[in-house]
């Protein structure tokens, strides 16, 4: 019986550790951005490391008609990506990339062949085939899942959002521009009519 | 017909002079070359490999497809000598409608760009760095008119229009790097150099940079040749492993 406070304890700290944050809450708004800025990636991060409880996965990316499929891929970091070769004919494709994020080079794959990768660390990567000219694609790294890709469009909502302290930013695609950071604080309400503004830099 | 490539081989090798000797100056001097991927050309030589569209059964090489990155024809490879002391130098552009003429271009900062808008309407050209947050603007250029800008900035970037996403060249912008732009299989020569240790870079936009650190002495003249290919240059990044489980540094 004298255990009992120490096993409170334990279990409270377990809970602590391993129950994942509450979802609490979202954000919406709008980007204000010029007509020149198509497409972005609109994210959040947060230093409370919140994506510790989010299962790695993996992604597939086609080799087919002598290109990558698809070209723009957005991952967390930890995830996996799998190229496959599924050329009708017999084409060879090379994976490479001298981007910092991570350098690698996967070799020549026969048709029917895959090759998987993982990746620890944010950032964007570019990579190649260096047998074929036309064939390039990027892949951006996230530190979690709470993001949204814009393609022609302004309206952003990203839900599931565990509380806390967070930023939200955006991967803008036309390199002249940036996003302006903003910070927000998630609580178990609903932010709405946030307006992201993405400037020149 | 093997008699004539060896005899075509040996005139090459022959026009491969070395630069005249300096008193108290040495020179570098090579070939640049550029080659498909190992894996790629190995299999092109293995006849049982299933590699029939791309084997030339005369001379075992490569046959490139419209589709493909041609190795043996690229015009756009660079080597660079890093000198003590440099005299920044101009670079001409050319904004077509639908690209950007040459399309890479590796240079030292400092350096000034003449560009060519021939396209039909204003451009505002800036470089952004590829890999980090280096930035520079331009002045807006008028269609039809030229103008000159300098690069302040170092790394891996690329030269972009606000108004116009084909316009694009990717630039390689190193302090005090003097360089050549060559084709693959071409000569090149850096000489009346002082006695002294100089880094060598040689790069292609889509394959990047080999490095290395050479030593020039005296009245001598060294040659260092190079051939560009993924892994070669995957190689050169010091203490790198390439495989399919290790990360490379």
């Amino acid at each position: 019986m004298k255990l009992q406070p120490i096993t409170l304890l334990l279990s409270s700290l377990v809970h602590f550790l391993f129950i994942p944050p509450l979802l609490a809450g979202s954000v919406s708004g709008q980007v204000q951005a010029p007509k020149q800025v198509k497409e972005l990636i609109i994210y959040l991060t947060s230093d409370n490391a919140l994506n510790q409880n989010e299962i790695p996965q993996k992604h597939i990316i086609s080799q087919k008609d002598i290109r990558f499929k698809p070209e723009l891929s957005i991952i967390m970091t930890n995830d996996s990506i799998e190229w496959e070769n599924n050329e009708s004919k017999e084409i060879d494709h090379n994976i490479f990339s001298l981007s910092p994020v991570n350098r690698f080079d996967l070799g020549l794959g026969e048709k029917g062949s895959k090759f998987e990768r993982s990746f620890k660390k944010n950032g964007v990567l570019n990579y190649y085939c260096s047998v074929h000219k036309e064939m390039e694609g990027k892949v951006i790294i996230l530190p979690n899942r709470h993001y949204q890709h814009l393609v022609q469009s302004t309206d952003f909502k990203i839900d599931n959002l565990p509380e806390g302290e967070w930023t939200l930013n955006a991967v803008v695609f036309h390199r002249r521009y940036k996003a302006e950071p903003i910070k927000v604080t998630i609580r178990k309400e609903t932010i709405k009519n946030l307006s992201l503004k993405i400037v020149k830099r | 017909m093997k008699y004539l490539f060896l005899l075509t081989a040996l005139l090459l090798f022959s026009c491969t002079h070395t630069p005249e000797i300096i008193v108290d100056k040495g020179a570098v001097f090579g070939v640049l070359s550029s080659d498909a991927h190992p894996s790629f050309t190995n299999k092109i030589r293995d006849k049982s490999s299933s590699a029939d569209d791309y084997r030339d059964e005369n001379s075992q090489g490569v046959i490139y497809h419209d589709n493909m990155v041609n190795y043996s024809q690229l015009n756009e490879l660079y080597v660079g000598l890093v000198l003590p002391y440099y005299t920044p130098r101009e670079h001409h552009l050319f904004a077509e409608p639908e690209k950007m003429s040459p399309s890479s271009l590796a240079l030292s900062s400092g350096d000034m760009l003449k560009i060519q808008n021939n396209t039909s309407s204003t451009q505002h050209f800036f470089i952004s760095d590829i890999e980090g947050e280096g930035f520079q603007s331009f002045p807006e250029l008028q269609a039809g008119q030229n103008a000159y800008f300098t690069v302040n900035i170092e790394g891996n970037l690329e030269l972009l229009s606000e108004d116009n996403d084909a316009l694009k060249v990717v630039l390689f912008s190193k302090k005090n790097m003097l360089t050549k732009k060559l084709f693959s299989g071409q000569r090149y020569q850096f000489e009346n150099l002082p006695p002294d240790s100089y880094q060598l870079i040689f790069w292609y936009w889509r394959l990047g940079k080999i490095e290395k650190t050479i030593r020039i002495e005296a009245q001598k003249n060294i040659r260092v040749d190079e051939t560009l290919t993924v892994d070669s240059v995957m190689r050169s990044y010091h203490g790198c492993v390439i495989n399919r489980t290790i990360d490379c540094k």
